[in-house]
């Protein structure tokens, strides 16, 4: 049945969960049961049920059992799906990419191992997540230090400036003078 | 004797020096180093300020030292062109 322009169907698949109703007439959107006096056990969603446990979720705001055959239950997101790419666009976005499960990533939107069987020719070429990071060599100052912490060098009294120079500079520690020079990075 | 303005760069300067060295002494309440400079450069900028107060009158509030005349407000105010 159409009213105005939505299908009253599909009007459950356009509410959210609080705004979800029976479309039996009955305005409470807490409808624990549907009571229509026709003797119906459906509520007009399409789905025969009469049970709690199983089938339309429209009887219940707050079930969480969906039925398959309830076609006014709200659809599933759909599944982020792509060659690998790292791209979460749908899959009608890309229709050239043929490989349409979701594979796994480390999070860094680049998939960790080349996909060749992908007809979108977009993966880029593979690269670690960490090829980026400092390597924690025995030769780098930071090997051994914990993660997730703050380092910071201690400061000397050495090096110093006289005073005029000092004030002009900014500071009297010529370790701590840092001049700006601006421009694009080098 | 200095001339006026360049006394006041040199207190100016030894002022810096003693609060850098405060600053660092913050940080480090026992270096040795660090309290002799400090010591140096108020000594220092003591024996400026008491010569520039003593020939160009007081550089602040606590340097008027004629009992008979306020000579704080004598003295050109920094916006005046006799000040700088």
């Amino acid at each position: 049945m159409i009213r105005g322009n939505v299908i009253v169907n599909d009007q459950y698949r356009n509410q959210s969960l609080w705004q979800r109703r029976c479309t039996c007439q009955n305005d409470s959107w807490r409808t624990p049961s549907c009571p229509r006096t026709d003797g119906s056990r459906s509520c007009g969603c399409g789905a025969d049920s009469d049970s709690f446990s199983s089938g339309c979720s429209c009887r219940s705001a707050f079930s969480r059992i969906r039925s398959t055959e309830c076609s006014s239950y709200p659809q599933s997101p759909l599944p982020v799906s792509g060659c690998g790419c790292g791209s979460t666009a749908p899959a009608e976005a890309a229709p050239k990419c043929t490989n349409r499960s979701a594979l796994p990533s480390c999070g860094c939107q680049n998939a960790p191992t080349p996909v060749t069987d992908c007809s979108c020719q977009k993966v880029p070429a593979p690269r670690g997540c960490c090829e980026d990071a400092v390597a924690l060599t025995e030769e780098n100052a930071l090997f051994g230090k914990s993660l997730a912490m703050v380092y910071s060098p201690h400061q000397c009294f050495r090096e110093l400036y006289d005073p005029k120079k000092g004030l002009c500079s900014g500071t009297v520690f010529s370790e701590l003078h840092k001049p700006f020079h601006g421009g694009n990075c080098r | 004797m200095m001339e006026r303005s360049a006394l006041l760069k040199e207190i100016q300067a030894e002022d810096f020096a003693v609060y850098e060295a405060a600053l660092y002494l913050n940080g480090h309440p026992a270096c040795a180093d660090a309290l002799a400079y400090y010591r140096c450069h108020r000594d220092r900028a003591a024996e400026l300020k008491s010569q520039y107060e003593e020939h160009y009158g007081p550089l602040t509030l606590y340097g008027n030292r004629d009992c008979s005349c306020w000579n704080w407000v004598k003295s050109p105010w920094p916006w005046e062109k006799e000040a700088n």
